[in-house]
C-alpha cells in the first residue's frame, strides 16, 4: 500500500473533484466578501464607537481594578468552550469522509489534523477579530497606545486558539474527565476571584493581566498566554489519535444535516438536531388523570426530569441573561448615560439572546401545544384548556431562574439595583412571550413569502421577509432589550411599553394558531 | 491472514435490561457464520461488542486474542463491519464513492480503483447504476450499495447486521455469492440474518435464541 500521506492526498483530490464541491473561485469570493464587510462596515463602526466613547468610561473599564472581572470572564469563556465542544467539537469532516477514513489504518491524527487546525484557527481569527473591533474603539479614545493595541489583538487571537483547543478537549474527553476539567477551571476562577494573587499563576489571570495589567507585566503575560496555548497544541496529537470514530461520525453527520436544514430555511429542524436526548424514563409518571391544569404541569415536569441537560442549559442561560440585563439596565431611566452605551448595548443584546435561548427547554410544552392544535381531531381539548395546561411550567421556570439571576447581581454588587432587576424581569417576560410567538408558527415557511416582493427601485425583499420569519422570536427579544438599554425612558412609560409589547406578542402568537379561546373544541389548523 | 474470534461468557446489560445473554463461541477458520435469533436476542449487540462499540458487562470477546480496540490500526485493518447504514456522499456517484474507499485503502492508481468499483457494482447486480447519486436509488439498491462500500475495503473479519434488508431473492443470492467468494479468499464472515437462504448456505449457525427448558 502507498504511504498514508499519498493515500490521503489522492482521496482529497477525488473528493474535491466531486460535483458541487467548492471551487477556488468560491473561496476567493468568500475572502472578498469578508474583506469588503471588514473595510466598509466593521472598521468605520469601530471608529465611530471610539469617537462616541467617553474617555473616562474607557479608563474605568481598563484600569487595574477591573482585572478580577476580566479573569472571571475568561474563566467563564473557558468553561463554555469545554462544554460547547461536547455538543459540537472542532473536529468534523463530511460524514462520508469521516466514516471512510476513520475506518482505515491511516493514523487518526493525520486524517483529522487539518480539520482541527482549520476550526481552531477559525475560532482564533473570529475571536481575535471581534476583540480587535472593541480594542480599536478603546485605543481610539487614547486609553492605550497603538503598540498595546497590537499586543492585545495578538493575545485575543492566542486566546481564541486556546478556546478552540478547549472545545476540542470537550469533544475528546469522557464525561467524568470533562467534569473534572471543568471543576479545575472553575476552581482556579473562584480562587482568583477570592485571592487576586492566584491570578499570577493561572492562564485566566495572565489573560486578564494583558487587559488591565501594568506595562511591565504586559510582555510576560503575552508570553505566558502563548505558552499555555502551545501546551494545548502539544497535547493535541495524542488526543486526536484517541478520538472515537463513532463520536466524530455522529457529530459530522449532525453538523452536516444542520447545515443542510439551515441552507433551506428549516431552522426548527436544524435546532432539533442539537436537542438533548431524554436520559431517564419515568413513563408512567407522565400519564395522569386529574385536573387539566395539573396534568399539563406534571407532563412538563416529567419532560424536564427526562432531559436534565436541557433543564441545566435553561438553569445557566436564563439567570446569566437576567444578570447581564440587570447590569445593562442602569441605562434606563435616571441612570441613562450615552457614554455607557458601548458596554450596555453588547451586554443587553447578549443578555436578551441568552434569555431567549434559555426559554427553549421550559417552553418545550408549547411545541407540543402547537402539535395538539395541528392534530386537533386527535386530542379534543378546548383551546383554552390546552393553553392553560401548558402555561404554568414555562412561567414558573423562567420566573424563578430570571429572578435568581437578577437577585444574584443585586446581592453580589452590594448596591440597591432593585429597579434594574425589575426591568430584567420585564425583559424575561418579553423573551417568554417571544418564545410563545415563535412556538405557535407553522414549521414550513408560508408559501406567499416565496413570491417576489419588489419595492420601488427594483429591490426584492422576499429574502428579508423569510429571514424575519425565521428569526422572529430573537428579533422581538433583542429589540425589547435594546429598547430598554438604548432609550432614555421614564419608568412609567417603559413599564407601559414593555407590557404592551408582551401582550401584543402573546395575541399575535395566539392568532397564529387560528384557534378561538371561547371555542368548545379545537378546530383544524391554519397555516401561518 | 486468518483471524480468530473467541467469546467467553460474554454478556451485555444496560440498567436492568439484558441486551445480550451470556454467550460463548469461537471461530478460527475462514467461514460464513449465520448469527440467528429472534428480534431482541442480542445479535446486533454481539456485533457491536466485537467491533468495540459496546463494552461487555461480563466475560470477553477477543479478536486474534486481543480485546477489540478501535485505536489500534492493526485491528482497524483486520475488521470491517456493516451494522448501521453508513453515511453516503450526496454529491458523488456510486462508482466515485466505491473508488474513493479503494483509494483510501491504498489502490495504486485511480483508474484501477474505478474499474474495480464498477466490477463490485456488477457483482451486486447494480452495475448500470454506477453514474447515479444515492438519492436516486430504491431502498434495496441503497442496501446493495452499502454492502458494496463495505466490501470495497480489505478485511480478514467481516461483521454484517442483516445485510439482506430490502433485498429480493435474486439479490440475496448475489450477496451470498459475494460473501462466499470472500470466505474462499480467507475471510471470516459473521452475519446476523433472518433469511433461510443465507442460513442454509452458511457453514455454521450460531443461534442466540434461549434453549427451551425441558423439565
Amino acid at each position: 500500500m502507498s504511504a498514508p500521506a499519498q493515500r490521503l492526498k489522492a482521496v482529497r483530490r477525488l473528493y474535491l473533484g466531486r460535483e458541487g464541491a467548492p471551487t477556488a473561485g468560491d473561496r476567493w469570493f468568500s475572502l472578498y466578501l469578508i474583506s469588503f464587510v471588514t473595510a466598509f462596515y466593521i472598521v468605520p463602526v469601530a471608529y465611530v464607537i471610539g469617537d462616541f466613547l467617553d474617555p473616562s468610561f474607557a479608563g474605568r473599564v481598563t484600569q487595574e481594578t477591573s482585572e478580577p472581572y476580566a479573569a472571571a470572564g475568561v474563566t467563564l469563556l473557558a468553561i463554555a468552550a469545554l462544554w460547547a465542544g461536547r455538543i459540537q467539537g472542532p473536529v468534523f469532516l463530511t460524514p462520508f469522509l469521516a466514516h471512510t477514513l476513520l475506518a482505515t489504518e491511516i493514523p487518526r491524527r493525520r486524517v483529522l489534523i487539518r480539520s482541527v487546525l482549520t476550526a481552531v484557527t477559525g475560532t482564533g481569527l473570529v475571536i481575535g477579530g471581534a476583540a480587535a473591533v472593541g480594542l480599536f474603539a478603546l485605543t481610539h479614545t487614547g486609553v492605550w497606545d497603538w503598540s498595546r493595541f497590537g499586543l492585545l489583538a495578538a493575545a485575543a487571537f492566542t486566546g481564541g486558539l486556546q478556546l478552540g483547543l478547549l472545545a476540542f478537549l470537550g469533544q475528546r474527553l469522557r464525561r467524568r474527565a470533562l467534569l473534572l476539567c471543568t471543576g479545575l477551571v472553575a476552581l482556579q476562577g473562584v480562587a482568583g476571584a477570592l485571592l487576586p494573587v492566584v491570578n499570577l499563576a493561572t492562564p485566566a489571570g495572565w489573560a486578564a493581566s494583558l487587559w488591565a495589567g501594568g506595562p511591565a507585566w504586559l510582555l510576560a503575560a503575552l508570553v505566558l498566554t502563548t505558552a499555555a496555548a502551545l501546551v494545548l497544541v502539544a497535547a493535541e496529537p495524542a488526543a486526536l489519535g484517541r478520538l472515537p470514530a463513532e463520536r466524530v461520525v455522529g457529530q459530522s453527520r449532525r453538523i452536516s444535516d444542520a447545515r443542510l436544514f439551515t441552507s433551506t430555511g428549516n431552522i426548527n429542524d436544524a435546532v432539533e438536531l442539537f436537542r438533548a436526548a431524554p436520559a431517564h424514563r419515568l413513563h408512567r409518571a407522565s400519564v395522569s388523570a386529574g385536573p387539566a391544569l395539573l396534568s399539563g404541569l406534571r407532563q412538563d415536569m416529567v419532560g424536564a426530569a427526562r432531559s436534565p441537560l436541557s433543564m441545566l442549559s435553561a438553569g445557566v442561560l436564563i439567570p446569566a441573561g437576567a444578570a447581564l440585563l440587570t447590569l445593562a439596565a442602569p441605562a434606563a431611566g435616571a441612570g441613562f448615560q450615552e457614554s455607557n452605551l458601548l458596554a450596555a448595548v453588547p451586554l443587553g443584546v447578549l443578555g436578551g439572546l441568552l434569555l431567549f435561548f434559555g426559554t427553549g427547554p421550559p417552553a418545550e410544552g408549547w411545541r407540543q401545544l402547537k402539535n395538539e392544535f395541528d392534530a386537533a381531531a386527535l386530542f379534543g381539548w378546548a383551546p383554552r384548556t390546552a393553553l392553560a395546561r401548558r402555561l404554568l411550567w414555562p412561567l414558573l421556570v423562567t420566573g424563578v431562574f430570571a429572578a435568581a439571576g437578577a437577585a444574584g447581581v443585586v446581592v453580589l454588587s452590594g448596591s440597591a439595583h432593585w429597579s434594574e432587576a425589575f426591568w430584567s424581569l420585564g425583559l424575561a417576560a418579553a423573551a417568554l412571550s417571544a418564545r410563545f410567538f415563535q412556538s405557535m408558527r407553522s414549521r414550513d415557511i408560508p408559501v406567499e413569502f416565496l413570491a417576489p416582493t419588489v419595492i420601488p427601485g427594483g429591490m426584492d425583499l422576499s429574502a428579508v421577509k423569510i429571514l424575519v420569519w425565521l428569526g422572529d422570536g430573537v428579533i422581538i427579544t433583542v429589540t425589547a432589550a435594546l429598547a430598554v438599554v438604548v432609550l432614555p425612558w421614564q419608568p412609567g412609560t417603559l413599564a407601559a411599553v414593555l407590557s404592551g409589547m408582551v401582550l401584543a406578542t402573546l395575541i399575535g402568537g395566539w392568532a397564529r394558531t387560528g384557534q378561538q379561546l371561547s371555542a368548545g373544541t379545537a378546530r383544524a389548523p391554519r397555516r401561518s | 491472514m486468518t483471524v480468530t474470534v473467541r467469546c467467553h461468557q460474554l454478556s451485555v446489560s444496560v440498567d436492568e435490561a439484558v441486551l445480550l445473554p451470556e454467550t460463548s463461541f469461537s471461530a478460527e477458520e475462514p467461514a460464513l457464520i449465520a448469527l440467528t435469533g429472534a428480534n431482541g436476542t442480542g445479535k446486533t449487540t454481539l456485533l457491536k461488542t466485537l467491533v468495540g462499540r459496546q463494552l461487555p458487562s461480563t466475560g470477553e470477546g477477543l479478536i486474534n486474542g486481543q480485546q477489540p480496540y478501535e485505536f489500534d490500526p492493526v485491528f482497524r485493518a483486520a475488521v470491517a463491519s456493516l451494522i448501521d447504514t453508513p453515511p453516503m456522499a450526496r454529491d458523488m456517484t456510486l462508482t466515485e464513492q466505491l473508488a474513493l474507499v479503494r483509494i483510501s485503502w491504498g489502490a495504486e492508481d485511480a483508474a484501477a480503483a474505478f474499474t474495480a468499483a464498477e466490477q463490485t457494482l456488477q457483482q451486486l447486480t447494480i452495475g448500470e447504476l454506477g453514474d447515479r447519486f444515492p438519492y436516486e436509488l430504491s431502498a434495496g439498491q441503497l442496501q446493495l450499495f452499502a454492502v458494496g462500500l463495505t466490501l470495497s475495503r480489505p478485511f480478514s473479519l467481516l461483521l454484517l447486521d442483516e445485510p439482506e434488508r430490502h433485498l429480493d431473492t435474486d439479490r440475496v443470492e448475489a450477496l451470498i455469492t459475494l460473501l462466499e467468494q470472500r470466505v474462499a479468499e480467507g475471510a471470516l464472515v459473521i452475519t446476523a440474518t433472518h433469511r433461510q437462504e443465507i442460513i442454509s448456505r452458511a457453514g455454521r449457525q450460531l443461534d442466540l435464541n434461549p434453549i427451551p427448558d425441558h423439565q
